[in-house]
């Protein structure tokens, strides 16, 4: 059998990720990137890229710990290295700051992050409305920078990548022996899955370099993340709805909860508002499918639903829809021999 | 009453705000006038980076652990207003690095949230086996003292660009209170063998990802002879140099590759990040700051000296403790003259 042939639809942070797992993990298949968006315009280039993991309702809490320390992990190494400022990659410490004392005080990620601890009586009275909080150090992905950098990596083995809109897997067939399908809320319609739904965020993108630590209130609804260049003001969480247009009311409330939470932010600048949808689900879609046609199959990997914690697990999710291709090229190994027989 | 002020940079400055704002009610006659031969930006204020951090070991000076205490209060109050930011007031959190244990500094208590590191954090760090990470402030000098100027012409507070080369000079003008901030040039007023420049020198890049301060320390090498890593608004200042006796302020290409080499190690990526400027600096070095009154007898009246010089690399980390305690010495002359003038009782 030739070299197998992977395609990989989507080019946000799931799908480089992907990409780069598989051509690293099997050096003999040729993969291809296809997606109708590169950055700066997927979802991932509005996010803030902090690596604090989201619950998925739906995933047994190892693994989603297990996702989230490969990630840490791996990305750790980057931020020491030379290359962290071209990757993106950055450590940043901050507070998780709550209203009233959470149920859950220790979150399953608390032994992944650096330095995880309650803040002290002195670090609340910063914040007054709050009563409770936690002070941790974690890592931050900026995109665009990350994003660039992964197709730098990815064109320097070899894989290449196509601006592509896919409206159909199948289109795929003749092509591609295996098709990952990293198209976060795009699988929407390209897969018809009803259980995938946005969940509508709007930042602001904002020049306030004197902010160095993250702000975040335990309630997932404000937070201040500080980047390379600019510093993400959020946000909104607003299920099952489309609009990728920025609301100005939303940009007025976003900022002032934000200055409330830290008033120097009143002398920010260039302020840019984005908007992005956050592929939800119950839990992430990682799997196998066959799609079949009469005679004909189509192997396909899933690897999408990641909502907001897409950046949080990305790399151990990508190991995984890896190893799922390595099933499918063993797959199509047994068949292409069985046939000779 | 006149007060002059030599000096301008965060001494100099903040001692005469603090003067200004405490006493000019009271003495509505009080005109205050600031001398210096360097204004921001050429001051050594404006050259350190801006962090709030005391030396490792107060060696037993409560007094000036106290006046640190003062400072930081004073400018955590400030974090919220809407001043902050012109003020260059910021929180910064960061690391300390070592390669032995050592015990806990004065001001554990005093910063937010101080701690050991975890191994992991350590892991970060390859030659450091011990270290700690607290929050702190950074009050970049470069905006501190625009801030501080703007504060003081408001009030009527009078500039002159001028070298003074004695108290005399000032006090026989008609000067009633000298208040000398002169830092490292104090002994060109009045000789003072205990103080002596300890020489700096940092490199300033662009390395916007940086996020925390990264302090080493050599316990052998003595203090800032190992690198460090701040990270201010616009630029991070890397530095790591501290030369005991050295005047010289020219930039020394040597200490530059010691700066550039030590830091590139302990963040590689710092290899990538743009250079855009070099500077060095004296600091104003002495066994502990002199803050103390003098009274100046030459010449037909005696001339009052507040002297409030020689906080070595810990000057904008102490100087709002001193300048309330210049202030208080201002008061107690204040009292002096007062029971001086008061009219004598009638019966």
């Amino acid at each position: 059998m030739a070299a197998p042939k992977v395609a990989v639809v989507g080019a946000g942070v799931i799908g480089l990720s992907t990409a780069l797992c598989i051509a690293e993990t099997f050096p003999s298949c040729s993969v291809t990137v296809l997606s109708d968006q590169f950055s700066p315009n997927t979802t991932s280039d509005v996010a803030a890229g902090m690596l604090i993991p989201h619950t998925y309702p739906g995933t047994p809490i190892h693994v989603q710990k297990q996702w989230f320390k490969e990630t840490f992990t791996h990305l750790f190494a980057i931020s020491n290295s030379a290359v962290a400022s071209e990757a993106g990659i950055h450590l940043v410490s901050g507070w998780q700051v709550f209203k009233s004392t959470p149920k859950e005080e220790l979150p399953f990620w608390s032994d992944v992050v650096l330095g995880f601890r309650p803040m002290s009586e002195a670090e609340l009275q910063k914040f007054p409305k709050h009563r409770f909080g936690q002070a941790f150090t974690t890592l931050k992905c900026d995109c665009p920078p990350y994003l660039l950098w992964l197709e730098k990596r990815l064109k320097a083995i070899g894989v290449q990548m196509h601006t592509r809109k896919v409206a159909d897997l199948w289109e795929l067939h003749g092509e591609y022996n295996v098709v990952v399908n990293c198209t976060g809320i795009g699988a929407h319609q390209l897969v018809g899955d009803e259980k995938l739904f946005p969940i509508r965020g709007q930042v602001l993108k904002v020049h306030a370099p004197w902010v160095k630590n993250f702000i975040r209130d335990g309630d997932g609804l404000t937070y201040i993340y500080p980047g390379i260049h600019r510093v993400t003001l959020g946000g909104t969480r607003e299920k099952e709805r489309w609009s990728l247009s920025p609301d100005p009311g939303t940009t007025k409330d976003i900022f002032d909860r934000c200055c409330s939470l830290e008033p120097s932010l009143r002398e920010a600048q260039e302020i840019q508002v984005k908007v992005g949808l956050r592929p939800s689900r119950q839990c992430v879609r990682l799997q196998r499918e066959v799609l079949s046609q009469g005679e004909v199959k189509l192997l396909v990997v899933h690897n999408y639903g990641h909502g907001a914690g897409g950046f949080s697990v990305h790399r151990g999710t990508a190991k995984e829809a890896a190893r799922l291709v390595g099933e499918c090229i063993a797959a199509l190994k047994n068949s292409s021999l069985r046939a000779k027989l | 009453m006149r007060v002059a002020i030599i000096g301008a940079g965060v001494i100099g400055l903040s001692t005469a705000l603090c003067i200004h704002e405490q006493y000019h009610s009271l003495v509505p006659s009080l005109e205050m006038e600031v001398y210096a031969d360097r204004y921001t930006p050429h001051t050594t204020s404006d050259g350190a980076a801006g962090l709030w951090q005391p030396y490792l070991s107060d060696q037993g000076n409560l007094q000036e652990t106290l006046w640190n205490k003062e400072t930081f209060d004073h400018l955590l109050g400030h974090l919220s207003s809407a001043a902050a930011s012109e003020m260059g007031l910021f929180l910064l959190s960061g690391y300390n690095l070592f390669t032995q244990p050592v015990p806990d500094p004065s001001w554990k208590n005093i910063v937010l949230g101080f701690r050991n590191l975890t191994p992991k954090e350590l892991e970060l760090f390859p030659g450091y086996s011990y270290g700690w990470f607290n929050t702190a402030l950074m009050l970049e000098g470069r905006s501190y003292l625009p801030w501080l100027t703007n504060r003081l012409t408001q009030r009527g507070v009078k500039f002159f660009h001028k070298k003074v080369e004695s108290f005399q000079e000032v006090s026989g003008d008609g000067v009633d209170v000298v208040i000398n901030c002169t830092g490292v040039r104090a002994g060109q007023l009045q000789p003072d063998p205990e103080l002596q420049p300890g020489r700096g020198q940092v490199i300033k890049v662009l390395a916007p990802w940086v996020k925390h301060f990264i302090i080493t320390h050599d316990i052998q090498a003595g203090i800032y002879n190992s690198p460090y890593v701040i990270p201010g608004r616009e630029f991070t200042v890397l530095g790591g140099i501290y030369q005991h006796g050295n005047w010289n302020e020219e930039n020394s290409a040597q200490d530059h590759r010691t700066i550039w080499e030590s830091c590139c190690r302990l963040l590689p990526a710092l290899q990538k990040a743009k250079i855009v400027g070099e500077w060095s600096g004296l600091r104003p070095a002495r066994p502990r700051a002199r803050l103390e009154r003098e009274t100046l007898r030459h010449g037909s009246s005696p001339a009052e000296v507040i002297h409030n010089y020689g906080h070595g690399g810990y000057g904008i980390t102490i100087h709002w403790g001193c300048a309330m305690a210049a202030a208080r010495l201002f008061g107690s002359i204040l009292q002096e003259k007062k029971l001086a003038n008061l009219p004598q009782p009638r019966f």
